[in-house]
């Protein structure tokens, strides 16, 4: 036991590195970004509106004193540091004074929603059918399912997507293609709100879950198909074990260890928001708050999504790794 | 297998569990009184920052219906031809009043207009705003305010004097509506509070509407019309039509298409040319600004390829008309429009009342303009490029292509240069470059190489006429390729890190033949040093002293002036002599409207106004719109 | 215990559907949803590989893998036809694998024969339906799709092999590195592994492609992605090293004299090889997933045809609402086609080499 809590806390130790490096690593790239708040803010201003010369000078000392965007580039990184540590990730550069934090949080709980219940559906149907699959081998359903599956995988998301919204919003229009809830309605826990929120979360759920379930799927069948070869599922079967009994306690939970370790990391991804579904979906998540302050050179913003993923990714790894040696015994603690 | 069906059986319930919403979808507001419009500013980070006269309000927070429904200033200029004319005093009773030496302005203001509050609108608001703006640095507009004004008083409730630290004919334009402006701020509200750093939440309304709701996470925000609308300014025109007026993010264009296509957007701002033909040829319902092709609203903006004039490659006159020569205006119009461009020869977009101010009346001028290529002269202008382009689309697109001579010179532009590559070649080799094989070297043996920066995404039309351009200089004989900048575009064209950026210097009032509203920032005085920023708008870092000649007399002379018109003519034949920037086009906005819940649209043939609706001169719309079900 | 080496290759009996364990983290990336949301297993190990199995079968497996090896090794260009020949003759996954394979190359070879210039437009009437002259129609950039097609799959294809190898060369050196010697080195080599794991990569992308503009060229992008995508297949690689190195088939061979070197490539490789060539189809995957994501929001050099900025333009035309399906159809199609391809290849080449997929199809119990 002393060496586990040896290994663990070495194991933390790796951990904050990494979050310290990532952190550090996305801080410096960030602040290359040739894209400057204050001019993309002044080229937006005076793209619509007469502007004088001097005054577009004036506005942009005056943005700059009071975003802080000028100094040198280590005292911005340890005043950086200074305000994560407690927790603050200072002023968002392109909505002005809103906190970076309130951004997050209004953005965070749509994506968590999607994502979450989208990745879980997906890893439980995928390991499912994949472990039926992997089992009885000879039946034409799961087959079928397989090569679908096979077919869904490697088209782009972007397709994907856009096919679903053609059938469902233009062709056959009975779900909502935009946004995540239903307007002017009262937003709460009330009846109306969440089937609102379910209506309007269908295609993009439908989608994610298309591509990704038939990775868990061909993931699981494999590893199944594979122990059913081992000799203590030939033993069990031999002992006159029913089947219904082996699939789920002899075989899945044996294949389970590397599928529950893939839906850590992915659980931990859904910080970086699904891009593409936000994209075309409308829907109101943190990949698009994401993509746009990158637009705007919001490196603020930037800094505490990744800061938030980091952590997160970060933290499964760890857990994982944590929890490896309970699971598995035999594997030597480094 | 039955956790499937379960599943499937769940998911079905929940689809027809709400079958009230089937149609419709998006909001529980009564569909025949509410107007939905799009946003082009797609959905807002902060949506509960109302405060339009701070950076954050006013570059994103603009076009949610906050600065077309509820602001209001003095006066607006409208960029087609208006509902009373192209000038309106809007909250101001009569146009500015200068004294002789352009120091002072006084502004008359209207009585009767009230806040949504119900406290009235006078001068001690006009007073308050202006010295907010003084005192304050962090505003949008402090700049402006603080260069021109020494000090402002109200001799009376409805009387504002503007005393101004140096002569500004122009400095009512702070206060004129072309897009926007310097919006007046209620006193009573923001008295005692930090302007910079009050989110302004909930609004006070200066207009016909107020904040009805918006969604937290910014993707819509819909306004209703006041019980007292009597009591704004719009209501010298009427009662406005619709009862709610939503402005939401429809998303990317295809998916405006089948939003409008679905009865669920009435106004879509911009779409691809595509789109816009599939909702002509499918949606019945759909019309755009012209009837027929090319659709598309020209806004008074007028993309152009910019030179960036601090590189030797294109400090030379020849080398840039050489350029303009290689070009194809016909084939670069169907690259970017598909053909629905209104093209322009000179540095003034052919849109609203500009073309009978300028691109007619100088048509006889630019017919007989010779350029000399060293081995002999040329006329290159041909007042019949319009014409082409309609017969050339004429056999695809049959009877939407109008046949009248001058409605086709207002829908696809006048003329252009004829693609002329053995000028063009001439033009290059009395500028010393020399050819090999096909490929052009510069004078000092290098490769003739030109990378065109393009936007990308954020402006497709404008990225295909860059990859057009770049391809038939290619073909003259020049390394040419567009470059992708995404959102580094903006950032680039004021660093003046480019070669050639298709963008635009040329921004007008769209009604009024007046050019200061750009031109004055082309003055040389204010070109930056090469790496250092340029203030808009003269991107190309072009001076010229005839041109600053020009633009000085202008500052002398009043608004209305028919002076102003001369030197405005001069400054056309000036540039089209000297080719700083290749004009190409108006921008052509594809917005389409849905008759099927409202009607009374502005369209060219009742030109009331821009359609457009990030335009805060679109107010004038709701006045004119008229529900088809009651 | 030498059954697997009597036998020759071309019995190998025809099994109804491919299952190995290497399939087991094949597609598991869902790059294309999530943006940088890879969802590959930091530590699948192979449930396997630490189960309790009676001794006798890790010496059978090691040495029907080392024997394998050998046999390879010695194999003549004749004896590799040969091979060939039985494969796709007994194998149907290798077979119907080799032909889309074919045909997907065929298609990216093809790209030098075209009449067109990839760049170019308006070099045919823009938006003609599959006819007999253009067989996949045109786009509305009046280009020949077949012609454009042709460009974009073989710029696709040497994108995503190039990411992959690449990547492949240092996850593998990392993984083996770390796996085997563990301790401080481990340390170091996981920590580095792990920031790369865990710094987001998307918004990374798009920031390189803002600093390195046009210089951002395909063959960069697949650089920096090379240098982006491997720390997942490491991690996956050092866990199979290091449950391999505490297998009593190891420890036989440290027994019985072998260096390290010789332990690590005779004994080790053959179980990590079928990773590799699944992890480095679900690199291809994920970097083509990846590179159509970042060309559909047009982070990539928009100038150079690849599958991606096919959908790009077409999408920036509406060609999915104004009809003009062939534009997108064909390049989803053909990449759908080339995924499968190596898919098939990958699990029949898999089962070639995993030495106990082959011992586990003679045992009969499958």
């Amino acid at each position: 036991m002393r060496s586990y809590g040896i290994y663990v806390t070495k194991r933390f130790a790796q951990f904050v590195l990494v979050v310290f490096i990532g952190i550090s690593l996305t801080f410096f790239i960030t602040h290359l970004t040739p894209i400057d708040p204050v001019e993309q803010m002044i080229a937006a201003i005076t793209t619509f509106s007469q502007s004088e010369p001097e005054a577009v000078a004036m506005m942009r000392v005056s943005l700059r004193e009071l975003y802080g965007t000028g100094g040198p580039i280590l005292e911005q990184y340890f005043t950086y540091w200074r305000r994560l540590l407690m927790l603050d990730f200072g002023p968002s550069l392109s909505a002005f004074p809103t906190p970076v934090s309130v951004l997050i949080g209004r953005a965070l709980p749509w994506t968590i929603g999607l994502l979450l219940t989208c990745t879980l559906i997906a890893w439980v149907l995928g390991n499912l059918l994949g472990g039926l699959a992997g089992y009885y081998r000879n039946s034409h359903a799961l087959k079928l399912f397989g090569v679908v599956a096979m077919g869904f995988h490697p088209i782009p998301y972007y397709i994907i997507a856009f096919v679903l919204l053609i059938i469902f919003g233009f062709l056959w229009p009975i779900l909502p293609i935009s946004g995540g809830a239903a307007q002017n309605i009262t937003r709460g826990l009330n009846l109306e709100f969440i089937q609102s929120v379910l209506r309007h979360s269908i295609l993009p759920a439908v989608s994610i879950v298309l591509v990704t379930i038939g990775g868990w799927f061909m993931g699981m069948r494999a590893l199944v198909s594979n122990i059913v070869t081992e000799d203590y599922v030939v033993y069990a079967e031999l002992a006159g074990v029913p089947r219904r009994r082996i699939l789920p306690f002899y075989v899945m939970r044996n294949a389970l260890v590397p599928q529950v370790t893939g839906l850590a990391m992915s659980l931990g991804a859904i910080f970086n928001g699904a891009i593409i579904v936000e994209f075309v979906f409308s829907y109101p998540g943190l990949g698009r708050l994401l993509i746009g302050a990158v637009y705007a050179g919001d490196y603020g913003l930037v800094l505490g999504v990744a800061a938030i993923s980091i952590v997160a990714v970060s933290a499964a790894v760890f857990v994982i790794d944590v929890l490896y040696p309970v699971f598995d015994p035999r594997m030597q603690l480094t | 297998m039955r956790f499937l069906k379960t599943l499937a059986l769940a998911a079905t319930a929940l689809v027809m569990g709400a079958p009230a919403y089937a149609q419709g979808t998006t909001s529980k507001l009564p569909r025949n009184e509410t107007l939905i419009v799009e946003n082009p500013n797609g959905t807002i980070k902060n949506p509960d920052w109302f405060n339009i006269w701070t950076p954050a309000g006013s570059v994103t927070n603009v076009a949610t219906g906050i600065h077309q429904l509820t602001m209001d200033t003095f006066w607006y200029i409208d960029p087609d031809y208006g509902l009373d004319g192209v000038w309106d005093n809007s909250l101001a009773t009569e146009p500015p009043i200068y004294n002789d030496d352009f120091t002072q302005m006084t502004v008359k203001l209207r009585p009767g207009i009230y806040w949504s509050d119900g406290v009235e609108f006078t001068a001690d608001d006009v007073v308050f705003t202006t010295e907010t703006h003084l005192n304050n640095k962090g505003m949008t507009r402090s700049g402006s305010y603080q260069l021109n004004v020494e000090s402002v008083e109200a001799p009376d409730p409805y009387t504002v004097v503007f005393n101004l630290k140096k002569p500004n004919s122009r400095f009512h334009a702070l206060f004129t509506v072309r897009w926007g402006a310097a919006w007046m701020m209620p006193k009573h509200i923001f008295e005692g509070k930090d302007p910079v750093t009050y989110n302004f939440n909930p609004p006070v309304s200066l207009g016909a509407y107020t904040l009805h709701g918006y969604d937290p996470n910014g993707q819509w925000f819909t306004w209703q019309k006041r019980d007292d609308w009597q009591r704004t300014t719009i209501a010298r025109f009427g009662e406005p039509g619709p009862q709610y007026v939503t402005y939401v993010d429809p998303g990317p264009p295809d998916k405006r298409v089948i939003a409008q296509m679905n009865h669920e957007l009435d106004i879509i701002h911009d779409v691809s040319p595509e789109g816009m033909f599939k909702l002509a040829k499918d949606s019945p319902k759909s019309i755009a600004w012209f009837k027929g092709f090319p659709y598309a609203h020209p806004d008074p903006t007028l993309p152009a390829l910019i030179f960036n004039h601090q590189l030797e490659k294109f400090q030379n006159r020849d080398v840039r008309w050489a350029l303009a020569l290689a070009i194809d205006i016909k084939q670069v119009s169907m690259a970017s429009y598909r053909g629905a461009a209104t093209i322009s020869a000179i540095q003034v977009p052919p849109t609203g009342t500009h073309p009978d101010f300028y691109h007619f009346p100088l048509n006889d001028w630019l017919s007989e303009f010779e350029i000399d290529t060293g081995k002999r002269k040329i006329k290159p202008y041909d007042p019949t490029i319009g014409q082409q382009i309609a017969d050339m689309l004429r056999p695809s697109m049959g009877d939407q292509i109008p046949t009248d001579a001058e409605e086709i010179k207002r829908a696809f532009g006048a003329g252009w240069w004829k693609q002329d590559l053995e000028a063009a070649a001439e033009l290059l080799e009395r500028a010393g470059f020399t050819r090999r094989g096909n490929d052009w070297y510069m004078p000092n043996g290098e490769r003739f190489s030109i990378k065109v920066v393009v936007e990308g995404d954020g402006r497709p039309v404008m990225t295909r006429a860059g990859t057009m351009v770049a391809q038939q200089w290619r073909e003259f004989g020049v390394d040419a390729t567009p470059e992708n900048a995404q959102a580094a575009f903006f950032p680039r064209r004021g660093a003046g890190d480019f070669e050639v950026i298709i963008s635009w210097s040329v921004e007008t009032w769209g009604g009024h033949p007046d050019l200061s509203y750009f031109l004055d920032s082309w003055h040389s005085e204010f070109i930056a040093k090469p790496g250092e920023i340029q203030p808009p708008r003269n991107h190309q870092r072009w001076g010229s002293p005839e041109l600053d000649a020009i633009i000085e007399e202008i500052r002398g002379v009043g608004f209305d002036d028919p002076r102003g018109l001369e030197l405005g003519r001069e400054f056309v034949k000036l540039t089209v002599r000297e080719m700083p920037t290749i004009p190409l086009m108006s921008y052509n906005v594809f917005t389409v409207m849905d008759e099927t819940y409202w009607t009374g649209y502005p369209t060219a043939e009742d030109p009331y106004t821009n359609p457009v609706p990030n335009w805060a001169n679109s107010r004038y719309m709701m006045v004119k719109l008229r529900p088809t079900q009651q | 215990m030498t059954r697997a080496t009597s036998r020759p290759l071309g019995e190998t009996p025809v099994a109804a559907l491919p299952h190995q364990a290497a399939e087991a983290d094949l597609l598991r990336r869902n790059g294309a949803a999530g943006g940088s949301g890879d969802a590959a297993p930091a530590d699948a190990l192979r449930p396997d590989s630490h189960r309790l199995k009676p001794s006798t079968g890790h010496a059978t497996t090691a040495r029907a893998g080392r024997s394998l090896l050998a046999e390879r090794a010695g194999a003549s260009a004749g004896a590799f036809s040969k091979i060939v020949r039985d494969l796709f003759r007994y194998n149907r996954e290798f077979a119907l694998g080799s032909i889309l394979a074919a045909i997907v190359v065929g298609m990216a070879i093809l790209s030098a024969f075209s009449p067109y210039s990839p760049i170019n437009i308006y070099v045919v009437a823009p938006d003609m339906p599959p006819s007999w002259e253009h067989p996949f129609g045109t786009n509305s950039r009046g280009q020949d799709v077949l012609w454009q097609l042709t460009y974009a799959i073989r710029n696709t294809l040497v994108f995503g092999f190039a990411v992959a190898i690449l990547s492949r060369i240092i996850s593998l050196v990392v993984g083996l590195l770390a796996g085997y010697k563990g301790g401080l080195t481990d340390r170091v080599l996981m920590s580095i592994n792990d920031t790369f794991i865990v710094i987001p990569l998307f918004p990374l992308l798009i920031l390189f492609y803002f600093v390195m503009r046009d210089y951002m060229t395909w063959a960069l992008l697949a650089l920096v992605m090379a240098c982006l995508g491997w720390a997942y297949d490491a991690r996956l690689i050092r866990s199979l090293m290091m449950s391999l190195k505490t297998r009593e088939f190891t420890r036989t061979s440290v027994f019985s004299g072998m260096t390290t070197r010789e332990i690590v490539l005779r004994e080790h490789l053959p179980y990590v090889l079928p990773i590799v060539f699944s992890t480095t189809l679900n690199n291809i995957n994920w970097s083509i997933g990846l590179e159509v994501t970042l060309s559909v929001l047009g982070f990539t050099d928009i100038n150079t045809p690849t599958v991606g900025t096919m959908i790009f333009w077409a999408n920036q035309h509406s060609a999915m609402v104004s009809g003009v399906w062939w534009w997108f159809v064909f390049p989803t199609f053909f990449i759908t086609l080339t995924f499968i391809g190596l898919f098939l290849l990958a699990v029949s080449m898999n089962e070639y080499i995993d030495p106990r997929s082959r011992l586990s199809r003679m045992g009969g119990t499958a």
